[in-house]
């Protein structure tokens, strides 16, 4: 089986994730980078921790690339998530999705990263410089689906 | 019949663990959760989780089976 999903616990390099995509039928790539933001909800965030239901995050991961697969007329797709300690300005999540056209790459892109955030069991959780931490509950404040 | 339950983000905060090991009667996975709320004190009503059984999603339906491994999940929040 191509494993097309994984987990990182240490930093993500594009380069490396991107090697195995392009491909002599395809005429483009589409990627998205998700970053550790330094602010959220009007706190600074000192630091960030991505926890995550290791099997079953993997078997989702992957379960949601392959649903993408079948939903877009794309040719390969593949995604890595971090897990662990993070920093702002590191990179979170990596998607990496290729086409034959344009289109489906950029939809799929934007599918599948929703797709992850909203149904891959990882958690963060946000230590501020106020000395306050939280686990994020992006149902709690009603931003999911505003806040894309 | 003994059984394991994982707990992930603000519900392993509130129960204080990652996981334990629980005897329990037959009841579904609602059920269980149900009795865990009062026991550790969770905020989360069960309509708000996800939940697992042996590594895959379930209902809260779902009947338990002796050496099963339950896990509570809150909203997913990563990305």
């Amino acid at each position: 089986m191509i494993i097309r999903f994984s987990l990182s616990e240490d930093s993500i390099d594009p380069v490396t994730l991107r090697k195995d995509l392009p491909r002599l039928d395809a005429g483009g790539y589409c990627s998205f980078e998700g970053w550790a933001r330094d602010n959220n909800l009007g706190k600074t965030v000192k630091e960030l921790t991505y926890e995550a239901y290791v099997p079953l995050a993997l078997k989702q991961g992957e379960a949601v690339i392959r649903e993408t697969l079948e939903r877009f007329e794309i040719l390969d797709a593949s995604a890595c998530h971090r897990t662990g300690s993070l920093s702002p300005g590191d990179l979170a999540v990596w998607i990496g999705v290729c086409s034959a056209h344009r289109a489906a790459a950029f939809e799929a892109c934007r599918y599948l990263i929703d797709r992850i955030k909203e149904t891959v069991p990882i958690w963060k959780f946000e230590a501020y410089s106020d000395g306050t931490s939280e686990w994020l509950d992006p149902t709690a404040c009603g931003c999911a689906k505003t806040q894309t | 019949m003994k059984i394991t339950v994982l707990y992930f983000g603000q519900l392993k905060q509130q129960a204080g663990t990652a996981s334990e090991t629980l005897e329990m009667d037959d009841a579904p996975v609602a059920e269980l959760y149900r009795q865990l709320k009062k026991r550790h004190g969770l905020s989360m009503p069960f309509e708000n989780l996800r939940a697992a059984r042996n590594e895959t999603f379930c209902k809260g339906t779902e009947a338990i089976r002796a050496d099963d491994v339950i896990a509570f999940m809150p909203p997913m929040s990563g990305g």
